[in-house]
Parts: C-alpha cells; sequence; structure tokens
C-alpha cells in the first residue's frame, strides 16, 4: 500500500516536473527568439548611416537594405525572410542577390518590413504564431 | 522483545517517503520560482520592445506626442495604454500590460525640452511594476 503511494507521487511529480520544465524552455525559447530577432534587425538598422535603409523586391522576397561604404565602394547589407529563418547577406551593389547565399541569423515563424518615411516598422511571427512589432526611427542614432 | 521491533523494510520506506516529501517540496518551489523567473524576462523584453517602439516613434516626431498616442486614455499630460500579451491595443478588461505616459514639456528660449516618463506595469490586483524609463528631446523652436 506504501509503495503504492510511493510510485503514484513519484510518478505525479514526474509529470509534472516535465510539464514545468516544458514550460519554462518553451517560454525561453519563445523570449529568445523575440528578443533577438527585433532587436538584432533594430541594432542593424541604428548601426547604418542615416537615409540608406530602404525596402526592395528582390528574387521575390521582401528585402531591407543597409547600405553602407567600404574603401569608396558601395556595399549593401541585406536583411530578409527565407526558409524559415532571418538571414543577413553581405554584397557590393549591383550583385546578383540569391536567397539561399545569406547566414541565418536565427530561426522564426515570420518576418515583415514596412516604412513609413523615416521609421521602419519590424514585425516578426513567433513559432507560436503570436506576432511582434517594434519601430526603428533610421536617422535616430 | 521481537514483538515491539517493527519491519525494516516497512521503516525504511517511511524514511523514504519522509524525505520524498521534504525534496518534492523543495523542487516544485525551485519550478514555480523557475517558472516566475521565465515569465518575468518575457514580460520584461515586451515591455522593453513597446518602450523602444515608443521611444523612436517621438524621435521621428517630437512634436507630435498626441498624435502618437492618439488611441491612449488621455488625462492632462498622462496617456495610459492597455495592452495584451502581443503588445496590441486591447480593453482595460482583457490587457494583461498596462503603459502609462506622462509628458512634461519645459519651453526654453530656442526651443522645447519634451521628457516622457513611461511607466509599465501588470494589469493586476498589485499593479506589479514591469519597467520604468524616461526618454526627452530637445526640439529647437526652428523645428516646432
Amino acid at each position: 500500500m506504501l509503495f503504492g503511494i510511493y510510485a503514484l507521487f513519484s510518478l505525479i511529480l514526474a509529470v509534472m516536473g516535465i510539464r514545468v520544465f516544458e514550460n519554462i524552455t518553451h517560454s525561453a525559447d519563445s523570449n529568445n527568439e523575440i528578443r533577438s530577432s527585433l532587436f538584432y534587425t533594430a541594432n542593424k538598422i541604428r548601426s547604418t548611416n542615416a537615409g540608406s535603409v530602404y525596402l526592395e523586391q528582390r528574387d521575390g522576397i521582401e528585402v531591407l537594405i543597409l547600405e553602407t561604404t567600404f574603401s569608396d565602394d558601395p556595399y549593401e547589407t541585406l536583411l530578409y525572410y527565407d526558409n524559415g529563418a532571418i538571414k543577413e547577406l553581405l554584397m557590393k551593389k549591383g550583385d546578383v542577390f540569391s536567397a539561399d547565399m545569406g547566414d541565418t541569423i536565427i530561426e522564426t515563424g515570420g518576418l515583415q518590413f514596412s516604412q513609413t518615411g523615416g521609421l521602419i516598422h519590424i514585425t516578426i511571427t513567433a513559432y507560436d504564431g503570436k506576432t511582434y512589432s517594434m519601430s526603428v526611427y533610421a536617422q535616430s542614432h | 522483545m521481537g514483538k515491539n521491533k517493527g519491519n525494516p523494510a516497512l521503516i525504511e520506506l517511511v524514511i523514504v517517503i519522509f524525505f520524498f516529501s521534504i525534496s518534492s517540496v523543495t523542487i516544485v518551489k525551485l519550478f514555480m520560482a523557475s517558472y516566475d523567473i521565465s515569465e518575468k524576462s518575457k514580460s520584461e523584453t515586451l515591455a522593453v520592445i513597446k518602450m523602444q517602439d515608443i521611444a523612436e516613434r517621438f524621435k521621428a516626431q517630437p512634436n507630435a506626442v498626441a498624435g502618437l498616442l492618439e488611441d491612449w486614455e488621455k488625462s492632462d499630460n498622462r496617456y495610459v495604454g492597455y495592452f495584451d500579451d502581443e503588445l496590441n491595443m486591447v480593453s482595460k478588461e482583457s490587457a494583461l500590460y498596462i503603459i502609462e505616459i506622462t509628458v512634461d514639456q519645459q519651453t526654453m528660449t530656442g526651443g522645447n525640452y519634451i521628457r516622457l516618463h513611461i511607466l509599465s506595469y501588470e494589469n493586476t490586483s498589485d499593479q506589479k511594476i514591469v519597467l520604468q524609463t524616461n526618454i526627452a528631446c530637445y526640439v529647437p523652436e526652428a523645428a516646432s
């Protein structure tokens, strides 16, 4: 009888522990996904020169273009969503873009950009389907 | 003498259950604490996202605070907004977070000094503060 109760409570505790642990892991993952994707993109925009941030369709994908100059040559950092991940690609202006060339920054459910004047609006869709938005003033640094 | 002795296996089991109970309580408390920390971290992330969003919009148009917060509840120089767990504006009853913004404007010789105090707290009876910050911007008269 006692052993039965002992076994039952052990099982209940184990199941409870697994559920709580799953919740904590899910919450931490979701938090990391939101924070990394939004803040990485926002900081990229902030670190780029004013007036050189814009949106464009390339290869059928909406791409945020951040223009920079290295040794007087114009380069572009492209941020876009492809194959379930936010990707980044640095290339010389005028080079042919291919989405699979980019480096994966973080895997997430979706990424969208829009622009109103100097404000770039970033919207990410997390894996749980929830969406989070943030605006960055492209000339605020 | 033998009658007074309990079954050693039973005594061992009782001791095991006793320690098991103590460790169970500790583990459950740890799990709860860990879950609370995780939720707090998420709340703070959401508050930072919303505050950065407000700050960036404010920097873009420092003279148009009223327009920026037109959907918010307004009383004097205080604005109150209610948000769900995706930071969408919702009614007070269904809100998880409340953000209060107090606008303080000082007229100076060459322009206006506008300061926002942003306070984010949970929509619970104890109104636990998640995050608070100040944003300030000097707007020259020529830009006003």
